[in-house]
């Protein structure tokens, strides 16, 4: 695909709305969150929702599709009739016109899929498929490939006593307990609701002491306790939908560490001792860095299969906060989430700043991509060389098309996009050896 | 499978049958799996789930049981890195043949050092049929013996 081509793809409105909105809301939101300290968790975890909304929603009103008009030229002496497809295929060559009476000119439009709209089609498919088989499947999968094991009722008894008592207080269903033999602290919940598990790893056994690990069973039913399993799903149905924008994955993180913060918030007001949890958090940070990494592989299925591990890599796409960042969201007290007047102000200012800002920088992607277009439909690169047209040169609209050969009358037929030349054919250009075909005539972006 | 390591098996049961004369039931149960597997080495979690089939266990018991088998020299195991992380692997220290033998050797010399001509006067009752061959076993062992207290 030529430069031109590739330009013309990404200019399809589906896709540059979509990934021109999705920048634009995730650093909007992201400036509201960082400067916004009385904005809760759980409102900042949302919040992160709606940029990877916005996609879907620009699928449905701009459709992934763009359209080629293909014209057919005949000549009325008997000479085979030169398809849109051939003019194509003759692209740049020059394509010999025997003297005639009259050329008959058919345009057609056909709407088909661009190739960022199969990206677009195959994401969303992809984004419905896992969404469906987590929910109908998730922890039965999640099981057979992480080998848990559940526990009996007289194993680890001091743990399931806790865990029901915390689960009681947290109002929820209280969920299986299952382990993995894996050496590394871990623990994370998978399924949700009756299909709920508590996982720990029996390196967390190893590292952390009881209440600690009371303190770590408490932050993942804290996550059971916040439905994160569906805000999980959510997020990376919406990711995969947008899966060849790079900005995705880094908007779903930043939402899931948004949901880190919130359990660990919740945890803690019902932990005796709440800093026995940023004691656990900070014990296993330790141990993980003295082992080796977990392959890319099991990196991969595990945050997809997992609702929340507490352990995770670091960085830009990590789904769990900086230690420095969570243990002082559990020691520090909390800013009120209520509203006052001088908060009230602050959000509206920075709102509109954004939202100026939003339409700036839109305005000027937009104002790039129409010039674009015009390049691609001027008129002076459309059509035959030695025709011109008159009237309606729009030819991707509907209705008779125009074209005047130069030094014949031209007459239109009533049938649309149809139009038939009486030709003279004493007409000098026509008459000429050839007549250079160009592609343009064929596609609109 | 090293060929020199040593069981450490203190004790023998009289009504243990086959292994369970030397191991404890589960440990017994847990060699067999582990020996029999086609697949070495293994994990805790195979183990638990090939005797899971048969009995009502939990894992943390099979886990303890090979832990104490590691210590006993009949297991090895290191660390992996798979799928499921970092775990250990097992397998056998021992051929089955070969801790069979180096117990029942273990047993025999004690009885014989405790008890001498008893116990090889019983062995040869206990294996010949007539008497001509017993005759002729008991003077040998007898002379074997009567050296190896010199």
């Amino acid at each position: 695909m030529s430069f031109e081509g590739v330009l013309n793809q990404i200019f399809q409105p589906y896709f540059y709305y979509s990934v021109l909105f999705l920048i634009i809301s995730f650093v909007c939101i992201k400036v509201l969150t960082r400067y916004s300290h009385f904005i809760s968790q759980r409102t900042k975890s949302l919040l992160y929702i709606v940029p990877l909304v916005i996609p879907l929603i620009v699928m449905l009103v701009f459709l992934p599709s763009t359209t080629i008009q293909t014209t057919a030229i005949q000549v009325s002496t008997g000479v085979p009739a030169i398809t849109g497809k051939e003019i194509l295929t003759n692209f740049g060559q020059n394509v010999t016109s025997p003297s005639a009476e009259s050329v008959l000119v058919t345009t057609s439009h056909i709407s088909i899929l661009s190739a960022t709209g199969i990206l677009c089609i195959i994401g969303l498919a992809a984004g419905v498929t896992f969404a469906a088989s987590m929910i109908l499947a998730d922890d039965k999968v999640a099981r057979k490939i992480l080998h848990v094991i559940t526990l009996s009722a007289d194993e680890h008894q001091w743990l399931q006593t806790s865990i029901i008592q915390l689960s009681k207080n947290l109002g929820i269903t209280t969920p299986k307990i299952g382990i993995i033999e894996d050496l590394r602290p871990n623990a994370f919940a998978i399924g949700y609701g009756k299909r709920a598990t508590v996982v720990f790893s029996l390196g967390l056994f190893n590292v952390l002491g009881k209440e600690e690990m009371v303190a770590v069973a408490s932050h993942e039913l804290a996550h059971l306790k916040n439905r994160d399993f569906f805000y999980k799903i959510t997020t990376s149905a919406l990711t995969a939908v947008s899966f060849f924008n790079p900005l995705a994955y880094v908007v779903s993180s930043t939402g899931q560490r948004e949901r880190e913060m919130l359990a660990d918030e919740r945890a803690i007001e019902f932990l005796e001792k709440p800093s026995l949890l940023g004691n656990a958090i900070a014990k296993i940070r330790e141990v993980i860095q003295t082992l080796p990494k977990e392959s890319k592989a099991v990196s991969l299925s595990s945050n997809l299969l997992v609702t929340s591990s507490i352990t995770r890599r670091l960085g830009i796409l990590s789904t769990h906060p900086r230690l420095d960042k969570r243990l002082r969201n559990i020691s520090e007290p909390k800013p009120s989430h209520r509203l006052n007047h001088k908060n009230i102000c602050l959000v509206a200012c920075l709102s509109l700043l954004m939202l100026c800002s939003a339409i700036v920088v839109s305005n000027a992607i937009v104002n790039v991509q129409t010039e674009f277009v015009s390049s691609q439909n001027n008129p002076q690169n459309i059509g035959l060389t030695g025709y011109h047209i008159v009237g309606d040169s729009d030819f991707s609209s509907s209705g008779p098309i125009k074209l005047q050969f130069n030094g014949a009358q031209n007459m239109s037929d009533s049938t649309n996009n149809t139009v038939i030349f009486s030709i003279n054919g004493k007409d000098p250009l026509f008459n000429a050896q050839s007549a250079q075909l160009s592609s343009s005539i064929l596609v609109f972006p | 499978m090293t060929e020199d390591k040593k069981p450490d098996v203190s004790q023998y049961n009289i009504d243990g049958k086959a292994l369970e004369a030397f191991l404890g039931p589960l440990e017994a149960n847990t060699m067999d799996v582990i020996w029999n597997s086609r697949k070495t080495p293994v994990t805790v979690r195979e183990v638990y789930e090939a005797l899971k089939k048969t009995k009502n266990i939990a894992y943390t018991t099979v886990m303890s049981t090979m832990d104490r088998l590691f210590d006993k020299h009949l297991l090895d195991r290191k660390i992996a890195k798979g799928r499921g992380g970092l775990y250990y692997v097992y397998w056998p220290a021992l051929e089955k043949q070969t801790f069979q033998k180096s117990v029942v050797r273990e047993v025999l010399s004690s009885l014989i050092d405790n008890f001498g001509e008893v116990v090889a006067n019983c062995l040869v009752d206990e294996t010949c049929l007539n008497e001509e061959e017993r005759k002729v076993l008991k003077e040998q062992l007898n002379k074997n013996m009567t050296k190896k207290k010199e």
